[in-house]
């Protein structure tokens, strides 16, 4: 048999060979068709649908489910919805700084501080207080500066007077912030409100003094908003400051050595350096027909 | 039928289901050359049907709807299991006309001998087909053996029509090379 006649298809071995003339590759991947499961496949696929299908209605679906069928628009553009969401939260931020300002956040710190302070009536109760040390007026000065808990300090160790004096400090915070915000006005404030006007028909001096370290107490807690000024504008230029650090050194020197044109001198400079220590700073000082020379050392 | 599903009617979608599983595990055991695989497949997809019929507006056919889900459940979970690939395979039904044709023209061999040859044969076109990317066997699949046009493939992998025949050409390509033994 020679190599023809072993390609050649015998007809006789199957009747189907002369319907099929070739074989291409779209009948070899039709005949995937035929692989097919048995009909027991489809009596175990059913029962074990039946089953998942109950468990499905069982079971409580999770709450992020109707989210998931977005997960699929998310995975396809990934970078044209970040920029999107990065875009909108860039703009949220914006917004709510344009809208709240930098008041916002002071309103809420505020809010803190009246809430740690006491809000019993035995602040402007004066009769139920013990007889205690008066602080002087620098201490409590130097106890307002140290913070809002030694703000409640000098309220209880003041006497009389000065006890009354210190409450229209929390008191017009407390106006400060309800003229802000819709707070209620409590008792206590409604007490310190009244002791107030009593201690300014009294001691108005005490008053006024105490008033304008609040003043300064509300200043710190709530930043006004500044005019924005040019950072350029508030900078001197380099020449003009070495120009005065040079003439500072040497003013004084031109002062005691007795010339008679007028300079301006610095208050700073003049109530830092004295005589003696500005004499003690020339290290070298030599004089010339038509130039002096001084070196200063500081 | 449909509305009898969304109002709460588990027979009627039992009657769907009956209806529609046999084409729907067919394409997907053929996407994923795996019987264990395409059965949980199927099942996810009927499920995930019945869970969504409120969904469901009527826009396109209850099959169409479905056979989405199913091909999107089995494109996702060949894309996590790209590496994992094993055939399970399913007997080879030989008594249809189009097998019997195939196999005569590809052998004289009878008996044992030819089951044999089926069987190689089978495991063969599965190798070639596992060896294509996912969208390129996806493309050969839904046309050559499910017998979806152009432009429902491209409707159903959110892809052109242009895009469809140039996968199908290339997917042919590599096919061809793969099979060339039995081609003739």
């Amino acid at each position: 048999m020679t190599s023809e006649d072993k390609n050649k298809r015998p007809e006789a071995a199957n009747g189907d060979r002369s319907r099929m003339a070739r074989v291409t590759l779209e009948n070899l991947i039709r005949f995937k068709r035929n692989e097919q499961p048995p009909a027991e496949f489809w009596q175990q696929f059913d029962r074990e649908l039946r089953a998942k299908q109950l468990a499905a209605i069982v079971a409580k679906r999770p709450w992020w489910t109707p989210f998931a069928r977005y997960s699929g628009v998310i995975s396809r553009y990934p970078v044209p919805l970040g920029a999107v969401a990065a875009c909108a939260i860039a703009f949220a931020g914006f917004y709510e700084y344009r809208v709240h300002g930098p008041a916002g956040p002071s309103v809420s710190g505020a809010q803190s501080i009246e809430a740690s302070l006491p809000k019993d009536a035995s602040v402007a109760n004066s009769e139920s207080l013990p007889a205690a040390p008066v602080a002087s007026e620098a201490n409590s000065e130097l106890a307002m500066e140290s913070g809002d808990r030694a703000v409640a300090k000098v309220v209880v160790f003041h006497d009389g007077a000065k006890r009354e004096a210190a409450s229209p400090r929390m008191d017009s915070r407390a106006l400060a912030f309800d003229a802000g915000s819709e707070m209620t006005v409590e008792p206590s404030e409604q007490w310190i409100a009244a002791n107030l006007a009593a201690a300014q028909a009294a001691e108005p001096e005490v008053v006024r003094n105490l008033l304008g370290l609040s003043t300064s107490l509300d200043d710190r807690m709530i930043p006004t908003v500044r005019e924005r000024t040019e950072p350029l504008e508030q900078m001197s230029p380099p020449s003009s400051e070495r120009r005065s650090r040079l003439l500072g050194g040497v003013v004084p020197a031109l002062a005691t050595y007795g010339g008679d044109v007028p300079v301006p001198v610095s208050d700073r400079f003049v109530k830092e350096l004295s005589d003696d220590r500005l004499y003690e700073s020339i290290s070298r000082y030599s004089e010339g027909a038509d130039h002096i020379s001084i070196k200063v050392k500081f | 039928m449909v509305r009898r599903i969304q109002e709460g009617d588990v027979a009627a979608f039992d009657i769907l289901t009956v209806k529609y599983r046999n084409r729907i595990y067919g394409v997907v055991y053929n996407l994923t050359s795996n019987r264990e695989d395409a059965a949980d497949l199927t099942q996810d997809a009927f499920i995930k049907a019945f869970q969504s019929i409120q969904r469901f507006r009527g826009q396109s056919s209850f099959f169409t709807w479905i056979y989405r889900i199913a091909i999107n459940s089995t494109l996702s979970h060949l894309r996590k299991n790209r590496v994992r690939s094993f055939f399970s395979l399913e007997r080879v039904n030989t008594d249809e006309p189009v097998s019997r044709e195939l196999i005569a023209a590809l052998t004289d061999k009878t008996g044992a001998d030819r089951d044999t040859y089926v069987r190689e044969l089978q495991e063969k076109l599965n190798e070639a087909m596992q060896q294509l990317s996912i969208k390129h066997r996806t493309v050969i699949t839904l046309f050559e053996i499910d017998g979806l046009s152009h432009q429902e493939i491209a409707d159903v992998m959110n892809c052109s029509v242009g895009t469809v025949r140039s996968r199908l050409h290339y997917a042919k390509q590599l096919l061809q090379a793969e099979l060339q033994n039995y081609i003739r």
